[in-house]
């Protein structure tokens, strides 16, 4: 069993930062890392229904994205992103960029597609392998997703 | 949504995802393998599990019961018993000798039987006398 519990440690040492990534998109930065270390814990209970040893990496993001899902329910879709303190608009300084504002707009579904498609580069269709969608309701989160930042931002940029 | 907004938001998120944990990798997975190492006790979810489907076939078998057999028939009113069902019913505490008969629902009647030697008193008119190891008629 130690062997085991090894092994495994070694497995997420290697797609921890990818993990926490994808749960800090979806529950923020202070939740992040506690989400996935109680996904890590379900994922490890849960090792008997992998099948193909090829597909850890797919298996244990799905885990971590419907633990973090499920939390935000519970939170009642409340996302404490208000944490970002660092400015993150190194590139362009005269256009501020109300991050924190711009994704706690989007709803948990939106922001992990807007993750996994920008931040991952995954196509739709292992999108939709993952969160166990259709491709169709990918770009469907997509698309709504930029709506509501066209809309946050247009508000910042009249009001600015 | 314009390019330009498109594209501020895309670099702006991405410098912000691909920020590095807070926890390097190696310490959070020793901290997995001590949580892991406390949480290695064998859940009892075979039992639960078993414990839940039993309840769930009880329940259902009441359910059905109750549904589809209705509840257990009440009891006739003291009134509506036959004098037979009386009878069974209430077995009455009679001493020796004491029989017990129901007129009717309210009216009981206590009969005394007479014993044999009071019979033989009687002097009752053609009956053969009796002789030992024959049956008594």
């Amino acid at each position: 069993m130690n062997g085991d519990q090894g092994a495994f440690a070694d497995l997420v040492e290697r797609h921890w930062s990818a993990l926490v990534g994808l749960a800090r998109s979806i529950v923020g930065d202070s939740a992040a890392e506690d989400a996935v270390q109680d996904a890590l814990i379900l994922a490890w209970r849960k090792l008997g229904s992998l099948r193909q040893a090829t597909a850890f990496s797919t298996w244990l993001k799905r885990i971590v994205l419907n633990q973090c899902l499920r939390s935000q329910r519970r939170w009642l879709g409340f996302l404490s992103i208000s944490d970002i303190q660092e400015p993150v608009f190194e590139t362009d300084p005269d256009a501020e960029l109300d991050l924190a504002r711009c994704l706690e707009s989007l709803a948990p579904r939106q922001r992990a597609v807007m993750y996994l498609t920008l931040i991952e580069g995954q196509s739709d269709g292992e999108i939709a392998a993952l969160m166990q969608i259709s491709a169709a309701s990918v770009r469907s989160h997509r698309r709504r997703a930029r709506q509501r930042l066209s809309h946050v931002l247009s508000g910042a940029n009249h009001g600015s | 949504m314009d390019r330009e907004s498109n594209d501020r938001f895309d670099k702006s998120f991405e410098q912000w995802a691909r920020r590095p944990s807070a926890t390097p990798a190696d310490e959070a997975a020793n901290r997995l393998l001590r949580r892991l190492s406390v949480d290695s006790k064998p859940r009892p979810v075979a039992r639960l599990r078993f414990a839940a489907v039993a309840t769930a076939m009880v329940l259902g078998v009441l359910a059905t019961r109750l549904l589809y057999v209705g509840p257990p028939a009440s009891e006739p009113a003291f009134e509506d018993r036959s004098l037979g069902e009386l009878a069974q019913i209430v077995p009455p505490p009679l001493p020796e000798g004491v029989a017990l008969i129901w007129i009717d629902a309210d009216t009981p009647l206590y009969l005394t039987v007479t014993p044999p030697q009071v019979s033989d008193q009687l002097q009752i008119p053609n009956q053969p006398p009796t002789s030992e190891g024959e049956p008594t008629p």
